[in-house]
């Protein structure tokens, strides 16, 4: 700030140039246009997408999770997010046989905030953000008959329910960073606590993987990995 | 070359990322559901049967009747805790000390729940009618009707208490 009132000074000091009163208006314009003149609103879009769930998936995990991301650049600082994912669970419990299976889409819509906006000098940034995520799904739950334990064990239910709809919404604080690798591209983790806001839950059961979110349960903590491209508009 | 310390630690704490989070998993304490009973005076003050009482569960299917004793002479008895059947109706007989008898009939409906992949299965159950014979005890109130994995009264048994008990 000061070399720039320097700089009004010494223009204003130019030959040809008007007196005192000038010197005072180039002074005050410098100060309100010197923030916003170097960062227009737009700063581009990017592109992401989350492959650490892919990757357990493929070490044998039950769950396959995965999200593409479209972020927004708005002065270097603001980050709004698109993410639409896509949530799998297939699980046979081997201990009692109990077998959960579902698959559905989710989306999430939220903000970054990049707390490193105005050093733009270092090669990734730190964010700070929010998410409310959203998804409908339907799931089956199957396992071996009930038998009573008590009454001579003369009962028993089967235990086949499939096709239960539910949907649920929840909302994540998000902690990340994302780091330039090569020209348009980066990667960036992130650690996510999510919370959970409502639930479908049905008589009979409660589900136990939900899309995007995670096991059910008031609130479920995990951490992404993304690759991420910068796209050229 | 300066970014190749950052990129080594992102890389590091992404393969961290491939461990699930640490779990913890709340299954609940009871395993099985069953329904609660109170003993009360005329006032509604818990109430001690301090002689034996032995209770015997009944299911009565198609072709048999089957009997399970579920408390075996009990002394000092305010609270009980008793299994119903997998069928729609459970009897109780209770027998007291003193040779009498009470029938408590239970009509329930059941309710075979998932709790998640790692606790299991339990059966609850949605108590639909109850009645009693009065013998020795006086009457029969359902004070909440869901028996689920919530340890809570699903009954009052009302005794008629008179002075010279007290």
């Amino acid at each position: 700030m000061s070399s720039l009132l320097l700089c009004g000074s010494l223009w204003a000091q130019r030959p040809g140039a008007h007196k005192a009163q000038p010197v005072q208006i180039q002074k005050e314009e410098a100060k309100k246009t010197e923030p916003t003149e170097n960062i227009p609103l737009y700063q581009g879009m990017s592109i992401g997408v989350e492959i650490a769930g892919i990757g357990s998936y493929l070490l044998g995990s039950d769950i396959l999770n995965s999200e593409v991301a479209l972020q927004a650049n708005l002065k270097n600082r603001f980050l709004p997010v698109v993410e639409v994912g896509y949530g799998k669970a297939d699980a046979i419990n081997d201990a009692n046989n109990l077998h959960y299976k579902t698959s559905a889409p989710y989306f999430r819509i939220g903000m970054d905030y990049n707390v490193f906006y105005k050093k733009t000098h270092l090669p990734g940034y730190l964010y700070v953000g929010l998410r409310y995520g959203m998804t409908s799904f339907s799931y089956d739950v199957d396992g071996p008959s009930m038998t009573d334990p008590n009454y001579g064990g003369e009962i028993s239910y089967p235990f086949s329910y499939s096709g239960l709809k539910s949907n649920a919404s929840w909302l994540e604080g998000v902690l990340g960073l994302k780091v330039k690798i090569y020209k348009g591209f980066c990667m960036g983790w992130s650690v996510r606590y999510k919370m959970r806001m409502s639930i479908k839950n049905h008589e009979n059961s409660v589900p136990w993987y939900v899309p995007g979110f995670g096991k059910n349960a008031s609130s479920s903590f995990n951490l992404t990995y993304n690759l991420i491209y910068n796209l050229p508009f | 070359m300066k970014k190749l310390p950052i990129v080594c630690s992102l890389l590091l704490l992404a393969a961290f990322s491939f461990f699930p989070a640490c779990e913890v998993e709340n299954c609940p304490p009871n395993a099985l559901a069953y329904a609660q009973f109170n003993f009360v005076d005329q006032y509604g003050r818990s109430v001690e049967y301090t002689d034996t009482l032995t209770v015997i569960g009944q299911l009565q299917t198609a072709d048999t009747l089957i009997y399970d004793t579920l408390i075996n002479k009990s002394t000092k008895t305010s609270t009980l805790s008793l299994p119903l059947s997998y069928g729609d109706q459970t009897r109780f007989i209770f027998q007291y000390g003193n040779r009498q008898r009470d029938i408590i009939t239970v009509n329930h409906r059941n309710i075979p729940y998932f709790i998640n992949l790692d606790c299991g299965t339990m059966m609850f159950y949605e108590i639909t009618s109850a009645e009693t014979t009065t013998r020795m005890l006086d009457s029969l109130v359902i004070t909440n009707p869901n028996i689920d994995n919530y340890e809570k009264e699903n009954f009052k048994i009302y005794f008629t208490v008179t002075a010279a008990n007290e």
